[in-house]
């Protein structure tokens, strides 16, 4: 029981853990590239050229 | 198929992904990556398939990328800057103590968390972490719900019986 007492104290520490504010816009900035650019290469892929 | 306004998502959805990939890395750099990589697999998952809920779909990849990352690293000993960073954080709540007893709790379970199989992982993970059903979690990893609950059991025995040897093995000084 000890150490199942234990585990939901973790889980709760866990779910507790201090976030960093984010996403931050950089971040979001970046993702949107590089979806732009495997939107890009899938489109390559899928037509053979533009 | 109709064109999936990716901006939108991305906006909509990047809070619920970064603090899900934060909670579990405690990382700055780490949840960078996880945050990424989820909506690059998102990407390339829609290109076949139409992802009818976004929110659960999105917390399902960030949860087993960070899964991935986690047991990559296995939880640095070492402090990084992010643990200055979530120490500034820690440091204004009132009891220091307690903060560091927190904080060793969710890296025992990090570390317990990276040697289970990547399916207990990511069940228990999503049942304690984003208080999914056990329907819900069946229908996003497609088992069956009776198994959830089975996986999740065997999960929890895992994961005690791995804190119960870092327990013991602090205890020799081992840690």
């Amino acid at each position: 029981m000890k150490y199942d007492f234990e585990l939901e104290k973790a889980i709760l520490a866990l779910n507790n853990t201090p976030i960093v504010e984010g996403p931050s816009d950089e971040l979001i900035k970046r993702t949107l590239m590089r979806i732009a650019e495997t939107e890009l290469l899938a489109k390559i892929e899928h037509y053979g050229t533009f | 198929m109709k064109k999936i306004d990716w901006n939108q998502i991305v906006k909509e959805f990047g809070p619920l992904v970064w603090h899900n990939a934060y909670k579990f890395l405690n990382s700055h750099e780490d949840a960078s990556d996880c945050f990424q990589s989820t909506f690059l697999e998102a990407v390339k998952y829609s290109k076949n398939k139409k992802i009818n809920n976004y929110g659960a779909f999105l917390a399902k990849i960030a949860t087993s990328k960070a899964i991935d990352i986690l047991r990559k690293r296995k939880v640095r000993i070492s402090r990084s800057i992010d643990d200055e960073f979530a120490e500034e954080i820690v440091s204004s709540e009132r009891d220091p103590a307690k903060s560091m007893e927190s904080r060793e709790l969710a890296d025992k379970l990090r570390n317990a968390l990276a040697d289970l199989l990547p399916t207990e992982a990511k069940v228990f993970a999503l049942k304690h972490f984003n208080n999914m059903s056990y329907k819900e979690i069946g229908a996003l990893l497609g088992i069956k719900k009776s198994n959830v609950g089975v996986i999740l059991l065997r999960a929890k025995e895992k994961i005690v019986k791995n804190m119960q040897t870092e327990n013991i093995k602090r205890k020799r000084g081992q840690l």
